[in-house]
């Protein structure tokens, strides 16, 4: 045989070989490991430290969004002091909520095996949970246990049908506001709506007198996601409800003042920046740092960011949104750890986020690094809660703000593009596309066939 | 070289080209007749994807900024290019210049056009303000209409200079005999331009045009990293939206759906331009 025959022939073998392979791999569904839980671990119902267990050993993976990676490192290091034979490998994510949206859409869809635990908020963990890709962790722990969550995380744990996620703690949207321009103008934290644009006209202004404003009373963010939240937080206010935009094409009343309140904020009374809806966070946060804005809506983190690396923490202050007729409403949320039904650790990663649940100084760590703490008895810890005052702006204020946090209604399994789509279709009110009454109809028949 | 010897080297390129482009394609298209299940819905998917005006509006703004693209870079790469051809002295220089905000990544360039368009942070609305041309800034990602200005104009300035680069190939390609002539006849620079330029570079034109506009239509990345497609719909391309659609809501059988008839809109565009290309050069 010559060496060109040969070759011919190796070409041959190969090309079947690839042309055999690939068919198979696309013909045979891969085999689903099942791995059967053989390790019992008890916990106590009170919160202290977790009882001693048998000795466990592995590797676990945890996915967490840059703004989440901090607090689990701390965490992790934590939990090997009590497992140091457990490995968890933490996974750096984007630092772009549409960059993590996309993300854990492809993995949730995709059932993806290759991550234990995952850092997530009400929209993952909701879909999630419907879409069977979180463990239920209700059986893991006692009813005793779960009593010890706030209620706002008892909400929480209703709309998501169990317990699926560890929640690092109750977090919500308020008003920050800059103490020494309000003390310049001689005026106080706004409590009603009346009060608010009085408030806000007297501290929008042209310091200069170029003709141009470079302080602006207030200021929010309008990108799509964030215009859901703005909307919906003034919607609550005038006492409305999120589905209820315009049932049957017809504008609901208290819907359309809500939306007009907030158009008018930026073209009647203009106390807000022309272009809302291309404010994103960098923009708005810089406003407030600066000084071009005196209030700014923003999320609770905001108000550890002032204090750590702006440096700001006597300078601006936080308080409660302002008052329509329904009260003064802003936006509880939560983020926190579910466990990866599909991953290939369950069992060591129930054990870790059983750990994060039942363990004080787990729960301690998890509050300060994300806001205010999820379970009750750290509210009632005043050398906590004085310590975490030093660390946010908000903390002071936390027991009263969450009297007034609402739980958005997010359509289970459709979550990211209701709140999206929601927030698209309302911006045109703002951006003039729009009458108010058209943009309720248009987001009502965007929202209509998400809900359930 | 013997026909089997043939059939073996090309077999390679040929199983990697189905592997990596006609099975995704083609389970893609399945993809678009099921329901997450798997079950055949038949046209379910493709009624809901008509039947969505996101997507007309996205092809709708696509090709806006189709053919505004296309359109200025074509003009200006074109005036750029001549006239750099003109220039005796350092054009090695500008060449490489030229290709600077081109290679710079998409996204990058998004981002970096964000800082500029900024409303109360830009360095847009600063020179504007400061040389007068208007009074107070301008929010140039915030409104609709000046948003599509804003992205068309950023993703123009980035291209421009490419179309400029292979107009200024095609310019030196003209024999210079044509040039000294017109200067023996006394035409003057815009008669040249128009008279020997033009005409020569005109399959050029046609094929970079046609090019720009094809590039164009699939537009993505910068729209949305200057924009996320904002305000509101606005500046939403169509793939952006099946993007959006399949990735962000998790919706693959719609998205499938979605891509499945833009694609074939996208064939029906480029075979109709080489079509007509292969005509109009052929003359």
């Amino acid at each position: 045989m010559n060496g060109r025959k040969l070759v011919n022939y190796a070409v041959v073998v190969i090309v079947t070989a690839i042309v055999v392979g690939a068919g198979t791999y696309f013909a045979i569904p891969p085999k689903e490991v099942t791995k059967t839980v053989t390790q019992t671990i008890t916990a106590t119902a009170v919160v202290t430290t977790p009882p001693t267990t048998p000795k466990l050993a592995g590797k676990i993976v945890l996915y967490a969004p840059a703004w989440g990676v901090n607090g689990s490192l701390d965490l992790v290091k934590l939990y090997n002091k009590e497992r140091p034979d457990v490995t968890v490998e933490v996974i750096r994510g984007p630092s772009v909520w549409d960059e993590h949206v996309t993300r854990n859409t492809v993995w949730m869809r995709e059932k993806y095996s290759g991550v234990d635990v995952l850092y997530n908020d009400d929209v993952f963990t909701l879909d999630g949970a419907l879409g069977g890709n979180w463990v239920k962790l209700d059986d893991y722990f006692t009813s005793e246990e779960k009593a010890m969550l706030t209620d706002l995380q008892q909400h929480f744990m209703n709309a998501h049908g169990g317990l699926y996620r560890i929640a690092w703690g109750n977090g919500g949207s308020y008003v920050y506001y800059r103490k020494d321009l309000f003390a310049k103008e001689g005026v106080s934290p706004p409590k009603t709506w009346d009060e608010f644009i009085d408030v806000a006209k007297k501290l929008t202004k042209d310091l200069d007198g170029d003709g141009k404003i470079d302080q602006w009373g207030y200021v929010t963010q309008g990108t799509p996601g964030e215009m859901y939240n703005t909307y919906n937080e003034f919607l609550h206010q005038a006492g409305g409800d999120e589905w209820k935009l315009a049932p049957g094409g017809v504008p609901d009343p208290t819907a359309k003042k809500a939306l007009q309140f907030l158009y008018d904020l930026e073209h009647t009374y203009k106390i807000m920046p022309p272009g809302i809806t291309a404010i994103g966070y960098t923009e708005s946060n810089a406003m407030l740092k600066e000084g071009k804005a005196a209030m700014l809506r923003g999320w609770g983190d905001l108000g550890a960011t002032i204090v750590s690396s702006w440096g700001m923490g006597d300078v601006i202050g936080a308080m409660n949104f302002p008052a329509g007729d329904g009260g003064p409403w802003g936006i509880g949320h939560s983020w926190g750890y579910v466990v990866n039904a599909y991953g290939k650790n369950k069992d060591l990663a129930i054990d870790f986020v059983k750990f994060c649940f039942l363990n004080i100084e787990a729960q301690k760590i998890m509050a300060k690094a994300y806001e205010a703490p999820a379970i009750k008895s750290l509210y009632q810890d005043a050398a906590f809660m004085a310590d975490l005052a030093k660390s946010n702006v908000a903390a002071a204020h936390f027991e009263e703000f969450f009297k007034w946090r609402f739980p958005r209604k997010f359509p289970a399994g459709k979550s990211v593009e209701y709140h999206e789509a929601y927030g698209r279709e309302i911006s045109r009110a703002l951006t003039g596309e729009a009458s108010i009454d058209e943009a309720l109809i248009a987001a009502q028949k965007a929202i209509d066939p998400l809900l359930p | 070289m013997k026909k089997s010897e043939l059939f073996f080297l090309l077999i390679f390129p040929f199983l990697f080209f189905i592997v990596s482009h006609l099975i995704p394609l083609f389970y893609g298209v399945a993809l678009s007749f099921t329901d997450p299940k798997g079950n055949f819905v038949g046209l379910q998917n493709y009624y809901t994807a008509v039947n969505d005006h996101r997507f007309w509006g996205g092809i709708r703004f696509t090709f806006i900024y189709a053919f505004s693209t296309a359109a200025l870079n074509l003009i200006l790469g074109l005036l750029i290019g001549t006239f750099i051809n003109q220039i005796r002295r350092g054009q090695g220089i500008l060449k490489s210049v030229f290709l600077i905000p081109w290679a710079i990544p998409l996204t990058v360039w998004g981002l970096e056009n964000r800082i500029i368009f900024s409303r109360d942070f830009g360095i847009l609305n600063n020179v504007l303000i400061d040389t007068g041309i208007t009074t107070t800034p301008l929010p140039w990602l915030g409104d609709p209409s000046l948003a599509t200005i804003s992205v068309i104009v950023s993703s123009v300035y980035r291209d421009m200079w490419f179309a400029a680069l292979l107009f200024l190939v095609a310019c030196q390609m003209i024999p210079q005999d044509f040039y000294d002539l017109a200067v023996i006849h006394g035409a003057s620079a815009l008669q040249t331009f128009r008279f020997i330029t033009l005409p020569l570079l005109r399959r050029t034109i046609i094929t970079v045009g046609t090019l720009l506009f094809i590039f164009a239509v699939q537009a993505f990345d910068i729209p949305y990293s200057l924009t996320y497609g904002g305000p509101a719909w606005a500046t939403h391309t169509t793939a952006m939206y099946i993007f959006r659609r399949s990735l962000h809501y998790g919706d693959y059988e719609v998205g499938t759906a979605l891509s499945s008839i833009w694609v074939l809109v996208i064939f029906g565009l480029v075979g109709t331009s080489f079509t007509f290309l292969g005509r109009k050069t052929m003359r």
